[in-house]
């Protein structure tokens, strides 16, 4: 191969190479934009109230706190019998020794590591 | 004593049918090799080496086992001299007889039309979007964009297979490494440089065995603990609808533009629409369980046979390693500086780790970034906010594939 034979392909390499990044991006934007779009219609289409107030699509999206809902009564008797269950295995006592009087949230740190062990565990 | 001459020449002739006679005499068409030295097939002894060491990898260290060991058995049983389960010289010809492959093929030679001619590839990628939840990718449409810059590492290593003397299809071969994809690499290089096609098939599959070590460290290295620590907005719900048109719609848009790419995310979408449609789950679970079973058997096993030693044991091989990490690791890095922009354009909303996973192995290179953003901050999840340019990574590799095969088929 000569040098100039070697020039050549360097020339083809570079060439490809930003020509194919290129295509690249260019597909993958165009399916960007119609999902923008898409995004847009159906926002609209499922957020009418928001739609109408402001002229603008919010951009920023209305965030979704749904953390510290509070404990319906009606829930209790199931959240009860679920706490139960938990100390009597993690004890290895039966259940009908323990006698659950009350329960208050003590913070994320459960949430978190069931969290994180089930995203463990799937993956 | 006439009886007992017969039966030790019997004994003889079945001698010279062995595996270990013919190991002392090779085949007439490799005995110029250099893996040929005293008479003695040493290629056929190193390949069924490396077959049980791959074997060991896959079984011991647990290496895409659903791959790599099929594809390590394979190249076991393809490599005893005499067997005749495959004939890898009769496929990397400019004219493929096929008649003369279905006349007197063997097993593996006739499952491996289905990688000739561009079947199992494609019916993989049908079950991988059955798998697929585009969900994250719909939700967040800019994570296309990383997706697209991780493929930056393809086109770098095309551009380095060209700068070591390659040809341009063998080139285009090697880069597609980098797209982290196993069945696009494989479409590609079985239709641009077919002899080249176990190297870079036990490359691709295994870099993205090793993705949870190659990634975290040049993540590391090109992000500051900061940006690390970023969290991300929830996601917003995606309505079953959106999830239905978006296949149609990448469909199109990719067919219109990369018609080349069309077996590839066409089957991808297809299995996608399947599971999205809700009209079609025993097809949706066809396609995902039973079907890409069968065809990834298919395609281990003789992706595996295709090793011979004269085509395994050489320089290109060693080369085409190397190729192939430096194309992981450029495609993390080009996924990671895009994430930094956008990290700079959104004034730090976006996360850089999830640029990593726009390399398309899914979804351990969505775990590494979540895995790397946790040992910052134990309760920052970035999981889903990683598989966007994750899947986006997918349909980016197979448009770069679809790129490639347009410039050199």
């Amino acid at each position: 191969m000569n040098l100039n034979m070697a020039k050549h392909a360097w020339d083809t390499g570079a060439l490809v190479s930003i020509l194919g990044l290129l295509t690249v991006f260019t597909v993958l934007a165009i399916i960007m934009l119609v999902l923008l779009v898409m995004e847009r219609i159906f926002a609209k289409n499922s957020l009418p109230k928001k739609a109408v107030a402001k002229e603008k699509a919010p951009e920023v999206k209305p965030e979704v706190k749904a953390e510290a809902t509070p404990v319906k009564k009606a829930d209790d008797g199931e959240l009860v019998a679920v706490i139960t269950a938990a100390i009597a295995a993690s004890l290895g006592v039966p259940q009908r020794s323990l006698r659950i009087k009350s329960f208050k949230r003590v913070g994320k740190a459960w949430n978190d590591a069931s969290r994180q062990e089930n995203i463990y565990n799937n993956l | 004593m006439n009886f007992l001459d017969m039966f030790l020449s019997g004994i003889a002739s079945f001698m010279n049918t062995t595996g270990i006679a013919k190991m002392f005499t090779p085949d007439p068409s490799i005995a110029d090799q250099w893996f040929c030295v005293g008479g003695i097939n040493w290629g056929a002894l190193i390949m069924i080496g490396v077959a049980c060491v791959l074997v060991y990898l896959a079984i011991g260290k647990g290496f895409e086992p659903l791959l790599l060991l099929p594809m390590a058995f394979g190249m076991l049983l393809a490599n005893f001299p005499g067997g005749g389960v495959m004939h890898t010289e009769w496929f990397v010809v400019e004219h493929i007889d096929f008649g003369k492959i279905l006349h007197n093929g063997g097993l593996l030679d006739l499952l491996y039309l289905g990688v000739k001619l561009g079947i199992y590839p494609s019916l993989i990628f049908m079950g991988i979007g059955a798998m697929t939840d585009f969900g994250s990718l719909i939700a967040n449409p800019k994570s296309l964009l990383l997706g697209a810059a991780a493929q930056f590492g393809v086109f770098a290593a095309f551009f380095g297979a060209i700068a070591l003397g390659f040809t341009p299809k063998e080139a285009a071969s090697i880069g597609i490494i980098g797209g982290a994809d196993g069945p696009t690499a494989i479409l590609v290089t079985k239709t641009l440089a077919a002899h080249l096609l176990p190297a870079i098939a036990i490359a691709a599959y295994s870099y993205m065995a090793l993705i949870p070590m190659i990634q975290p460290p040049i993540m590391k290295l090109c992000t500051t603990k900061k940006e690390r620590t970023i969290r991300m907005e929830q996601l917003r719900p995606v309505s079953k609808l959106e999830k239905i048109i978006f296949p149609v719609v990448v469909t199109i848009v990719v067919s219109l533009i990369v018609p080349d790419a069309i077996p590839l995310v066409g089957c991808l979408m297809l299995g996608n629409i399947f599971k999205e449609s809700g009209v079609t789950d025993r097809l949706s679970k066809t396609a995902q369980n039973e079907l890409i079973n069968i065809v990834t058997i298919f395609l281990g096993v003789t992706v595996g046979a295709t090793a011979s030693a004269s085509s395994f044991l050489n320089v290109e091989t060693l080369m085409i390693i190397g190729l192939g990490l430096i194309a992981f690791c450029f495609s993390t890095f080009g996924g990671l500086m895009f994430g930094k922009l956008m990290c700079f354009i959104t004034k730090g909303k976006i996360n850089p780790l999830i640029g990593s996973a726009g390399v398309s192995a899914v979804p351990m290179a969505a775990r590494v970034s979540q895995t790397v953003g946790q040992k910052e901050d134990p309760t920052n999840y970035l999981l889903m906010h990683a598989m966007g340019p994750n899947v986006a990574g997918v349909i980016g590799s197979a448009v770069a594939a679809g790129v490639f095969l347009a410039m050199f088929k």
